[in-house]
């Protein structure tokens, strides 16, 4: 009886959920790595600024670490493409995985909504280092083995180093960490040589002069780090950026995929979302979705050469 | 100056208010498995943009302070710790439970938990830089020996004999290969399982063994004191003798510990109990409810807390999960840990350590009311406690992860623990290798990356040389020990 | 049951996956050094051959041991209900959801351990049910499982 009863109440709750205007329900933000890193803060802002817009929806973070963000990207894919998924995913993982074979999912099975923030990648040395451009790496590194820490293989510095190594022909002795504060000590305490990072993991540490960041992989310099060379100005065309960007099922629904469009757009545009984000040192690069889908094909095919040459 | 100009920054209204209310909020987090400090820290991050710098750093670190001294409530009253740090407490504290003395245990808890973390928060405060150095002389190969150091705790955690114990510490350690290769990224042992491409996540499994696991043995119990709980003797009961010793050798392993970045406090607290059984006069009471073991873990972890601080703060190394929430918390307020959070930012900075002893305090005075009435626990009736704890355990699983999978995990975790336990291999064992399983894979393989092959690297710094002094001192006692008892066994044996 | 034949069995068990741990480690990857791979395989073949070695030392203890019973519940019948109720509560959830799974769930266990009185069991499982979805979803934002079961017959 009592299951006979509550059927019919669900049954209702779900009639009402499927007629009424979208959004009618908790929508969840999915964030592929853990509570109270980079992503998750700019998730949570995210929302904390949508609120604004979307009075009367609900949003949630769902967190689901793991893997270089694979299983979380998995997740998304896997979840009812009603528009009640909105997946965060960041680059160049969310497309390395495709490559290396590991993601079940494809690019075409998302609607891509938007990037929302970048990362650009560095070549970092411990401040005593006698190491000061990148021609004076390039210089040790023929004159000895250096070996070089990489947040895991398949990851944007793994894939920096491999870069490194194409241009110049030197080969590093490369070390996977698991997570950035492992390069952070071997760093600091001058365990390995050299370190491809990302410019907020470091930033402090540089301007605190315990690091110095010798190259910032990107074509400009940084806002927050003017005194920083980038590869481009040593003429190095070694290019690296972690972005971290939007996405939904491609089997949305258009009208409910442009809604979220708008509300992406409304939100990085917010003075509030930006002030805050700036606050956090998060990076804020809006790129709406063709742009950014354009970017993210364009990845791929370059990791693919790379995995063509040495597969991980 | 700065000092106390920060001590009056603290001594306001809302500061306090704020240090009560993240303390209070801690401890329930703490005390309930799937709830972590990192998610409350993650939580306030966008709130705090409203409040003043050292109101939201406070309560922060008062629930980073209060969580670690919560998970140890329902690891000595259930069985079930809260927090993966508070595993070594369950050892001690659910058997002393059972004797009706839960009220004992919690009163040891606590006032350990407040000796550990001021004393580490006292250590932050004078001479924070001078420790962060050390913290990073530690490489791959000193962490690599640092597993190794906790690892000799599975021979003294033994129960059923060394063989079984050792053995059980394998299947941790192997349970640990599961996932991805930390050298090559690829995966490894995961059956084609997404899920377990990160490995198998540790809270399912902790719960699942810990708690599931005692409760299946309470389906034939009525309830997990067998004696009367008497609130008033637990009122007047007085600390055991001789506490004292093992409360100091927990704060100085977890204060060194906590340093070194890394998920310091479960270490911290099994190398404290490790210590302590080595130490103690009453070994034949380990396992059976000795409150020594007890004061040494939970003075170990509470450590941490002060120590896990001072890479953060000096050199924006966070030593692990929370503190990397905290650095986000300390960031929007303009706050880039290094020299300058110490002059520069001084008044917050030293505002914010000075309320990391007000959570002490906070939390010592609610542990020290609440345990009489928390230990009235060991006397409900099993036939409700199972159901709840059932359900608690189920919802704190799949919290980690947001993740059914993890879920079914705990109930493998559990049934196949049960029945290990019941042979006699030590689930502690089991879980001691699963933690220090990936520091000691990540250790060994990066060293011999840097040394390209040399395994001279593990025997160069002098910090290696300590630890392996201290790993050979920890291997001989219980090996000793195990030796004597079998030998006292044999000569019984023949006796007959 | 006899506790030898399970301790030898569970050796043997050991012995195998030592035999199968040996070796599966050793790979060739072109995107780190060598000594990272032999690295990673040193410490998995190590780890195999003391599982091995221990094992197998177990097993001759276990079958010197001299047989004795083991009892594994007191109550075989409330142990196994348990774990049912623990594996139908789960896999449940999963298609009604968490908040009805745990209100069936927690009566049904009450009521299997042995508590007789329904009126107060149902109003301790409400409570607690309530305080669980208070805390963690509403609280810490934990989105618990919802009802699955049907979704997929109306849309």
């Amino acid at each position: 009886m009592k299951k006979v009863l509550s059927t019919l109440v669900l049954g209702a709750l779900v009639i009402t959920g499927a007629f009424a205007e979208y959004p009618s329900k908790t929508i969840k933000l999915v964030v592929p790595s853990k509570a109270g890193g980079s992503t998750d803060t700019t998730a949570r802002l995210f929302i904390d600024t949508a609120k604004k817009y979307w009075k009367n929806a609900d949003f949630v973070v769902v967190n689901k670490p793991g893997a270089g963000g694979l299983i979380g990207f998995s997740y998304e894919q896997r979840q009812k493409p009603d528009g009640y998924t909105i997946g965060l995913m960041f680059t160049p993982q969310f497309v390395a995985h495709i490559v290396s074979k590991k993601a079940k999912y494809t690019l075409d099975d998302f609607k891509i909504i938007g990037n929302l923030a970048q990362d650009p990648g560095i070549v970092v040395v411990n401040a005593k280092s006698e190491v000061k451009t990148l021609d004076d790496l390039v210089r040790l590194a023929k004159s000895k083995t250096v070996t070089a820490a990489v947040n895991g293989i398949g990851s944007d510095d793994f894939l920096a180093a491999k870069q490194f190594e194409a241009q110049t022909g030197v080969k590093f002795n490369l070390l996977p960490t698991k997570g950035s504060t492992e390069q952070k000590t071997a760093i600091l305490g001058n365990h390995v040589d050299v370190a491809f990072m990302n410019l907020s993991q470091m930033l402090a540490n540089h301007k605190a002069g315990k690091a110095r960041i010798i190259a910032i992989l990107d074509m400009k310099r940084a806002e927050v780090a003017p005194d920083i060379p980038t590869s481009v100005e040593q003429n190095y065309d070694v290019l690296m950026t972690a972005t971290r960007g939007m996405v939904i099922r491609n089997d949305v629904k258009k009208e409910i995929a442009d809604k979220i469009r708008e509300l992406y757009m409304q939100v990085i545009k917010d003075p509030d979302f930006q002030a805050k984000a700036k606050k956090s040192f998060i990076f804020l690069d809006p790129r709406p979705g063709d742009e950014y889908r354009k970017y993210l094909e364009k990845l791929q095919a370059d990791i693919q050469r790379v995995y063509d040459k040495t597969p991980w | 100056m700065i000092l106390l100009d920060a001590m009056q920054a603290v001594m306001s209204v809302d500061v306090l208010l704020a240090v009560v209310v993240g303390t209070i909020s801690g401890i329930v987090i703490g005390g309930i498995p799937g709830l972590t400090a990192t998610m409350a820290v993650a939580l306030l991050i966008p709130i705090t943009f409203s409040f003043s710098p050292l109101i939201g750093l406070a309560i922060m670190g008062g629930v980073y302070a209060g969580a670690m001294y919560g998970g140890s409530i329902p690891a000595i009253l259930l069985s079930t710790p809260g927090t993966p740090a508070a595993a070594a407490t369950a050892l001690e504290g659910y058997p002393l439970t059972k004797q009706g003395k839960g009220g004992l245990a919690l009163k040891v808890s606590v006032v350990a938990s407040f000796i550990g973390g001021t004393f580490s928060v006292i250590v932050l405060l004078a001479i924070a830089p001078v420790l962060a150095n050390f913290a990073l002389k530690f490489g791959p190969a000193e962490y690599f020996l640092l597993a190794l150091m906790g690892l000799t705790g599975v021979v003294s955690v033994a129960t059923g004999g060394l063989a079984k114990g050792i053995l059980s510490g394998l299947i941790g350690l192997i349970i640990a290969l599961i996932g991805t290769n930390p050298m090559t990224g690829m995966t490894r042992y995961d059956f084609g399982i997404v899920e377990l491409y990160e490995g198998v996540s540790f809270m399912p499994a902790l719960i699942g063994m810990f708690s599931i696991s005692q409760m299946l043995a309470l389906t034939g119990e009525r309830n997990i004191a067998k004696s009367d709980v008497d609130l008033k003797k637990i009122k007047r009961e007085k600390l055991p003798k001789g506490i004292w010793p093992f409360i100091g050798y927990g704060t100085a392993v977890g204060t060194i510990v906590g340093i070194i970045p890394g998920e310091g406090a479960t270490i911290a607290a099994f190398l404290s109990y490790n210590i302590a059984k080595a130490k103690s006069k009453m070994k034949h009471l380990f396992g059976k409810g000795n409150p020594e073991g007890i004061a040494a873990a939970e003075a170990g972890n509470n450590a941490c807390v002060g120590g896990s601080l001072v890479p953060l703060l000096t050199l924006g190394v966070p030593g692990n999960t929370v503190s990397a929430a905290l650095m986000g918390g300390l960031m929007i307020q303009g706050l880039i840990p290094g020299p300058e959070l110490f002059t520069k930012h001084g008044v917050i900075t030293y505002g914010f350590i000075l309320s990391l002893f007000l959570a002490n305090v906070v939390f010592l005075l609610t542990g020290l009311f609440f345990a009489p009435y928390f230990a009235k626990i060991a006397k409900v009736p099993s036939s409700i406690l199972v159901a709840a704890i059932s359900v608690f355990a189920v919802v704190g699983s799949y919290s980690i992860n947001n993740s059914m999978f993890d879920v079914w995990l705990m109930l493998i975790f559990a049934f196949t623990g049960f029945f290990l336990d019941k042979l006699g291999y030590s689930l502690s064992a089991i879980i001691l290798g699963m933690i220090l399983g990936p520091i000691a894979e990540n250790g060994f393989t990066q060293a011999m990356t840097i040394s390209a092959g040399d395994s001279s690297i593990f025997f160069e710094s002098t910090i290696a040389k300590v630890l392996w002094v201290i790993i050979v001192v920890l291997l001989a006692q219980p090996l000793f020990t195990h030796y004597k008892n079998r030998r006292q066994r044999i000569k019984a044996m023949r006796m007959e | 049951m006899k506790k030898k034949y399970l301790e030898v069995a569970l050796s043997l068990l050991f012995i195998l996956i030592a035999v199968l741990l040996y070796g599966s480690a050793d790979t060739v990857n072109q995107a780190v050094s060598k000594a990272s791979t032999d690295s990673t395989s040193t410490y998995v073949n190590t780890l195999a051959i003391v599982l091995g070695l221990v094992a197998s030392v177990e097993l001759v203890l276990s079958i010197l041991s001299h047989p004795t019973t083991i009892e594994f519940t007191k109550d075989p019948r409330r142990f196994f209900a348990l774990i049912i109720l623990l594996i139908a509560y789960v896999w449940g959830m999963e298609y009604i959801g968490f908040i009805l799974a745990t209100l069936l769930f927690l009566p049904v266990t009450m009521r299997m351990m042995g508590y007789r009185n329904w009126v107060k069991s149902l109003i301790i499982s409400a409570a607690i049910t309530l305080f669980v979805y208070l805390l963690f979803q509403v609280g810490f934002e934990i989105l618990l499982p919802e009802p699955t079961v049907l979704e997929g017959v109306l849309s």
